[in-house]
């Protein structure tokens, strides 16, 4: 039991399924762990002891061959708190949605159960997923567990910080604008937003449902891959899906790896913290001579993702909330408040506008990237700030930015155009804490990136715990 | 565009109509920034736009224009 903590997602289900381990064993391990630990990052909002060792006892009574056809045999993951779980409250991280229970599984929920997942609990977020810091007035603040004055980043904070502070081996998050990639990034995990449509959203709590997404948080990339495919097979397929066929999939894109031209992102909109800038140069110097071409390139309209995503992000917010808003207002906390309702003061034609420089800026992307396998870029241009911190000076001559309006600033493209993108750990910030290479690529290229991050990861020993 | 010129005090109004019991002056002074920002973020952004090559040819997505 001792070195439980040692294992990865992996190497706990190849266990599980060869019997070494029993799922109920594992899950008491965790659970316990939740417990005595939660109380330092505040991951955790909901934890579902009775629910999880229920389902670790059916894992446990299954033949040998059942087990082995279980992608995620008993596998201790956690999901954050916008998905529904039938019979659970999922309260958004809201007051105001606190008596929710849930009469079904999403579907994201279903496919993992039935894959043989064990979901331990339900992690906390930035309220209904509105915001980058998962400070949260009503359950508490998330705290990075590399240093609990800091945020966790978010809005998926609490799914990042129980997967760095090992409380689960995977998470579930949402991804609008970065909220998979930031919290991925600020806590040293690994974070996949799939392509645009890759995974079913029924049953998860939109805030912008032209723009949402859901990706897995891991801590290291095969596991990550593994989490992804299960999340965008269907329930036909899940069968066959296997940890060997996951790795063996990467495994063959590894040898191509070296044929891939990479491009670097030159036109950062914002500055970057020192530490940020050199991580990211050490990557480039790495990688330069590894792959076919490194090519340094400008990104159209780059300034332009962001007021465009928060057009069309807000605006449909607000048609998500203007109900329960009028019900529950005091109920909301003011930050998000304040947000969601300036989505109403958008005119209908202004919101039209957006969607189409959506489409017009899509298609700059996909040129710019046509002859690309890759295109790498920090994933945020700072590393984690300190709780209740609001501004940050970046560069040599120390600007000062909103830390809620620059944490997304590099994520909101892919988000605006679907493209998928990875966080990886690539290095640390001079107090200590992670920083998130972000690893891009063209619609429905998710085998190029994690091939691509796994080689990294390898090479440059990026895997990193608190 | 219109919106580029809504005031604290537009804002305010329209959300004091749906709003009344709960906002305040500092909340609507807020929303009222944030919009005339983005609103003048994409009206650069049309320029811009305007300015650039006019064709894509991507084709799933027509000529590419805004």
């Amino acid at each position: 039991m001792s070195r439980l903590h040692e294992l990865s997602l992996s190497d706990t289900i190849e266990k599980i399924q060869n019997s070494e381990l029993s799922s109920i064993e594992i899950t008491r391990y965790f659970l316990d762990k939740v417990k005595s630990k939660n109380s330092r990052t505040n991951a955790f909002i909901n934890i579902l002891d009775k629910e999880a060792m229920r389902a670790a006892s059916q894992i446990d009574q299954l033949s040998a061959n059942e087990r082995k056809r279980l992608p995620l045999c008993g596998a201790p993951i956690a999901i954050k708190d916008l998905f529904d779980m039938q019979g659970v409250v999922t309260t958004c991280g809201s007051l105001s949605r606190s008596d929710h229970v849930a009469e079904q599984n999403s579907f994201l929920v279903k496919l993992l159960q039935d894959a043989g997942a064990i979901i331990l609990g339900k992690l906390n977020l930035h309220e209904f997923g509105l915001g980058a810091t998962s400070e949260n007035q009503v359950f508490g603040n998330v705290k990075n567990p590399w240093n609990i004055e800091f945020i966790a980043g978010g809005s998926s904070g609490g799914s990042a910080a129980a997967v760095a502070d090992g409380l689960c081996l995977g998470s579930l998050g949402t991804d609008t604008g970065g909220s998979v990639r930031i919290p991925a990034s600020l806590c040293g995990v690994v974070g996949l937003k799939p392509t645009a449509g890759r995974v079913d959203l029924e049953g998860v709590f939109p805030l912008s449902k032209s723009l949402d997404n859901a990706g897995p948080l891991a801590s290291n990339v095969i596991d990550c891959d593994l989490l992804y495919r299960v999340m965008s097979g269907s329930s036909l397929q899940i069968h066959d899906i296997s940890l060997r066929d996951s790795a063996k999939k990467i495994e063959d894109k590894r040898t191509d790896v070296s044929k891939f031209s990479v491009g670097v992102m030159e036109n950062l909109p914002v500055p970057l913290d020192e530490a940020v800038g050199n991580s990211f140069d050490g990557i480039v110097s790495v990688i330069t001579g590894q792959v076919s071409s490194v090519i340094r390139l400008n990104v159209p309209f780059a300034e332009y993702y962001k007021p465009v995503s928060d057009l069309i992000m807000l605006c449909e917010a607000f048609a998500v909330h203007e109900e329960l808003l009028k019900s529950s207002y005091d109920k909301y906390g003011k930050d998000v408040r304040a947000r969601i309702l300036s989505g109403g003061f958008f005119s209908a034609v202004e919101y039209i506008k957006a969607k189409q420089f959506q489409e017009y800026l899509t298609c700059r992307l996909m040129n710019a990237l046509e002859h690309l396998d890759i295109l790498l870029l920090p994933t945020t241009p700072i590393g984690a700030t300190k709780i209740g911190q609001s501004t940050a000076s970046i560069g040599v001559n120390a600007k000062v930015f909103d830390v809620r309006q620059i944490l997304p600033i590099f994520t909101r493209p892919f988000s605006l155009t679907g493209f998928p993108a990875l966080s990886l750990p690539c290095g640390f910030t001079k107090e200590g804490l992670p920083i998130g290479l972000q690893v891009v690529s063209r619609p429905f290229q998710e085998d190029s990136i994690l091939a691509f991050a796994q080689v990294l990861e390898t090479g440059l020993s990026l895997r990193l715990k608190p | 565009m219109w919106a580029m010129h809504i005031t604290a005090e537009y804002v305010s109004s329209v959300v004091m109509k749906k709003f009344s019991k709960h906002l305040d002056s500092s909340e609507a002074e807020s929303i009222a920034s944030f919009v005339s920002t983005t609103n003048s973020a994409l009206e650069r952004l049309q320029t811009r736009v305007d300015e650039s090559s006019p064709s894509c040819d991507i084709p799933f997505c027509g000529d590419g224009t805004a």
